[in-house]
């Protein structure tokens, strides 16, 4: 799932593709509207839409001096959305399937051996790596790795997890790199 | 036990997918504006390099 932000430190490239992104955006959205309201017949509404967005990008290239301060708005309101996003998707999940299963089988977890080891002498390589940080394979083998040491260590429960943690890396506004880096608990 | 946990997460995470959605669609715009800026700035770059 693509992140929710915008690339940071927009280059010009970047600023004219979010203008054309938002003008095709508002062109949808009139054009939808135009068709649920009866207005226009569906060709109609196809025209209309299309007819916004263009004009929509053309203003934007006439003055582009004020797509940088649209672009930094928008992430603004991005960021907003995000933050409210992955605070209440980690409620839902909490009082959901945590709850469910901490209060049903939650002696269980309590009783599970801890996936946590001492170092000791043995290189970081020989160790799971999950979010390729020690192995600089970002992402990669990521979900495998995780279903393997689910299957392995007895919590297969947690793959049910997968849903949350996809939106939560989508809505994760922080600089991170493959995994997010507030899930270490679960490992 | 497992066997219950497995089943009762697999349970509660239909609900919680389905209480899930509306945070998403909520954010549609943001996910349209977010997927398409990507594809329109390869696009751009690949039309005009530098």
């Amino acid at each position: 799932m693509i992140n929710v932000n915008l690339p940071q430190q927009p280059d010009r490239e970047a600023l004219l593709a979010f203008w054309a992104s938002a003008s095709l955006l508002v062109g949808l959205l009139l054009g939808t509207a135009a068709f649920l309201a009866g207005v226009a017949s569906p060709a109609g509404s196809l025209l209309l839409g299309s007819g916004a967005a263009g004009l929509a990008v053309l203003a934007g290239r006439s003055r582009e001096r004020m797509l940088d301060r649209a672009y930094k708005r928008w992430s603004k309101l991005t960021r907003a959305y995000a933050d409210w996003a992955r605070r209440t998707v980690t409620g839902i999940w909490y009082w959901t399937v945590f709850t469910a299963v901490g209060r049903t089988a939650g002696r269980g977890l309590k009783q599970a051996d801890s996936a946590w080891r001492s170092r000791g002498t043995v290189p970081d390589q020989a160790y799971g790596d999950p979010g390729g940080s020690i192995t600089g394979r970002d992402g990669v083998g990521g979900l495998r790795d995780f279903t393997g040491w689910a299957v392995r260590s007895g919590r297969a429960w947690t793959l049910f997890l997968l849903p949350m943690l996809t939106v939560l890396r989508a809505v994760d506004t922080r600089e991170s790199r493959s995994s997010a880096p507030d899930i270490y608990t679960l490992y | 036990m497992g066997v219950l946990r497995f089943l009762l997460a697999g349970v509660t995470a239909v609900v919680a997918v389905v209480l899930t959605l509306p945070v998403v669609l909520v954010g549609a715009p943001f996910w349209i504006v977010s997927s398409l800026t990507r594809a329109f700035r390869t696009l751009v770059r690949w039309v005009q390099p530098r």
